[in-house]
């Protein structure tokens, strides 16, 4: 019996034509009125109650962003890519749900310095490095299923997201990436008198096989082993540069939404990953481990009626990164021992915010919202000391409009403005003692990410519902703007095709 | 928030040793006073500290926990078996030194005289 409910679930999400493209299915995921439950979307138990309707699509995304100047230089100039995309959205039954995405991207990206490593948002700042860099290109494939289903009075879900990626660049000095992240969630919610109560628990494999080939007679560029900010291990930088990342993380959340319009929301997350740098060519001696801890809290009351929502929410949210660098002794028979672990690097980072939304939903609905807040960023390097802080006060104002333009088509709009003004800026460096390139790396990176800054994106969406409702097309342009006070401009653009069924 | 999530990594914040370096030789039965300089160099991130803070024949000087090697060169002055006071040129050396201790760690070198 179980066999036969597992294919018609597998059957049902790749011949999902059975159900149809409605305007209220499209409706009910975007929606701004909906922002609280939006926050509950990781938990595979809450997403699968988040939309009555079926609903699937097939997409193309091309999208491009350049700067004339990094702002960071290991992320380099900008990027391009072609992302192929299929999701699916099926409520099998009234309490049970399946969804699931497959995508393919393909992609550039151009004026890296200083990095060799692939996913430098998780494994900053202990990357290979080098001076010279380039463009890279990049393959991606993603891959994701859920399931939720209601056991009594609980909903419980599972989720799996798979991504496959590989990195690589033609010139020398010739990285090469290669990525395997694997997640699984589990969740569960239970109601309580007039809320619903949420918990959720996610584990994480990782692991990125990274190397750096010269194949220029004469040698090329010498690799570092980044140990944070403009730090490195001399001992094994150089030409052995095969390295292996070993992750592996925990997470957990959970939230209380109301049941009714009006009732107050909580949400907390915590996250703890771990991410072992361990050189292949030193029989497997681990060099470094990186800790990254995050925990985040919103708190917020909703107050919906027909035809006005308003929102009110807090937000915290804190990274701490701590670097642990394993000190190799004597090597006997090739194999280094390690005689001591040392916190070398430390960073901190800290977001504070007020939101406010107020939405409209008439035949247009419409929204406006505001945040405010503080951001802040320590990072510290214990001994030569070194230290890099900057703080920021930032506004945002968001609108949001959704409109009929007749019948069968839609148009969904939203434009975002951003301001960060800095607060704060140090920068502790032993300059006398510092080879004058990786002066120019840390004085660049300091220098845009310290300063002030406006972003404006906006994004337009129009959906065309065919004659045979079961089928709809869209179109989707997005594009943004950013420009800090050291002269550095990103443009980025962004077009989707789509198919809806 | 913020010490709660530095309790959950597996820190080290022990990072310095206080190293003690004891000059000892077979031709002396006395060594009253060194003036030599001793340079440590850190094997993994290549740093050197050079220090003189000799007091009779002992170097104290607090270093990053890890491997080291470690060379002295200077003059010594020493009473031998024959009960004469001599002053000689000298160099000691070691390979490699593992300063990973806590708190406190104590080494013992061998001068080689060179005049």
């Amino acid at each position: 019996m179980n066999s036969y409910r597992f294919l018609y679930i597998i059957i049902t999400l790749f011949c999902a034509d059975f159900s149809f493209a409605q305007d209220t299915a499209y409706i009910e995921r975007v929606t701004m009125a909906r922002i609280i439950e939006k926050e509950t979307w990781s938990n595979p138990a809450s997403y699968g109650r988040a939309f009555r309707f079926n609903h699937s699509e097939l997409s193309l995304t091309a999208d491009r962003e350049n700067a004339n100047v990094p702002f960071i230089l290991e992320k380099g100039k900008g990027h391009k890519s072609i992302e192929a995309m299929a999701t699916s959205y099926i409520r099998l039954s009234k309490y049970t749900t399946v969804w699931g995405s497959a995508a393919y991207l393909t992609g550039q990206t151009t004026g890296i310095r200083w990095n060799s490593t692939t996913d430098y948002d998780l494994l900053a700042p202990y990357l290979l490095a080098d001076t010279v860099g380039g463009d890279t290109e990049r393959e991606r494939y993603q891959f994701s299923g859920g399931y939720t289903t209601k056991v009594g009075r609980w909903d419980v879900g599972t989720e799996l997201q798979f991504r496959a990626e590989q990195e690589w660049r033609r010139k020398d000095p010739r990285m090469k990436g290669v990525v395997s992240d694997l997640k699984l969630k589990v969740g569960a919610t239970y109601p309580v008198a007039s809320y619903r109560f949420g918990v959720a628990l996610q584990g994480n494999i990782y692991k990125q096989s990274n190397d750096v080939d010269i194949y220029n007679e004469l040698g090329g560029a010498t690799e570092y082993i980044f140990t944070g900010l403009g730090t490195y291990y001399k001992r094994f930088s150089g030409a052995n540069t095969d390295v292996n990342y070993k992750g592996k993380g925990i997470a957990t959340s959970i939230f209380m939404i109301p049941l009714a319009n009006y009732g107050i929301f909580a949400n907390a997350t915590f996250e703890k990953q771990s991410y072992e740098r361990i050189s292949a060519e030193y029989n497997s001696l681990p060099l470094t481990t990186l800790s990254n801890n995050k925990a985040s809290i919103s708190v917020g009351y909703r107050w919906q009626g027909i035809q006005h929502v308003f929102t009110l929410l807090g937000h915290y949210k804190i990274l701490s990164q701590h670097g642990i660098e394993h000190v190799a002794g004597d090597a006997v028979a090739g194999v280094y021992p390690v005689i001591a672990n040392l916190t070398m690097y430390k960073h901190y980072e800290t977001k504070t915010c007020v939101e406010a939304n107020y939405i409209s939903r008439k035949k247009i609905e419409w929204s406006i919202g505001t945040k405010v807040g503080l951001i802040s960023n320590q990072s510290k390097y214990i001994y030569s000391y070194r230290e890099m802080n900057f703080s920021h006060i930032f506004g945002e104002i968001t609108m949001q409009i959704l409109r009929p333009l007749s019948k069968r088509w839609w148009l969904d709009g939203d434009f975002t403005a951003t301001y960060l003004g800095r607060t704060k800026a140090n920068i502790t460096m032993p300059y006398a003692d510092m080879e004058p390139y990786f002066v120019q790396y840390v004085n660049h990176n300091f220098a845009q990410q310290k300063g002030s800054c406006v972003e404006v994106k906006a994004h337009l969406r129009t959906d065309y519902k065919l004659s045979d409702s079961r089928y709809g097309v869209f179109a989707e342009l997005s594009g943004g703007m950013i420009a800090n006070d050291a002269h550095t401009k990103r443009l980025g653009v962004k077009i989707t095709l789509g198919f809806v069924f | 928030m913020s010490l709660c999530l530095a309790s959950c990594h597996n820190d080290v914040e022990n990072y310095m040793v206080e190293t003690s370096i004891t000059l000892n030789s077979a031709d002396a039965t006395q060594i009253d006073r060194v003036q030599a300089t001793a340079t440590f160099t850190n094997l993994n991130t290549k740093q050197v500290i050079s220090s003189t803070n000799f007091y009779g024949n002992k170097l104290t000087e607090k270093v990053l926990r890890g491997a080291y090697q470690i060379s002295i060169d200077g003059i010594i002055r020493y009473t031998d078996k024959n009960n004469e006071v001599k002053v000689r040129s000298f160099r000691s050396k070691t390979d490699f030194v593992s300063l990973v201790n806590s708190k406190e760690q104590s080494i013992e070198m061998q001068p080689i005289f060179i005049d």
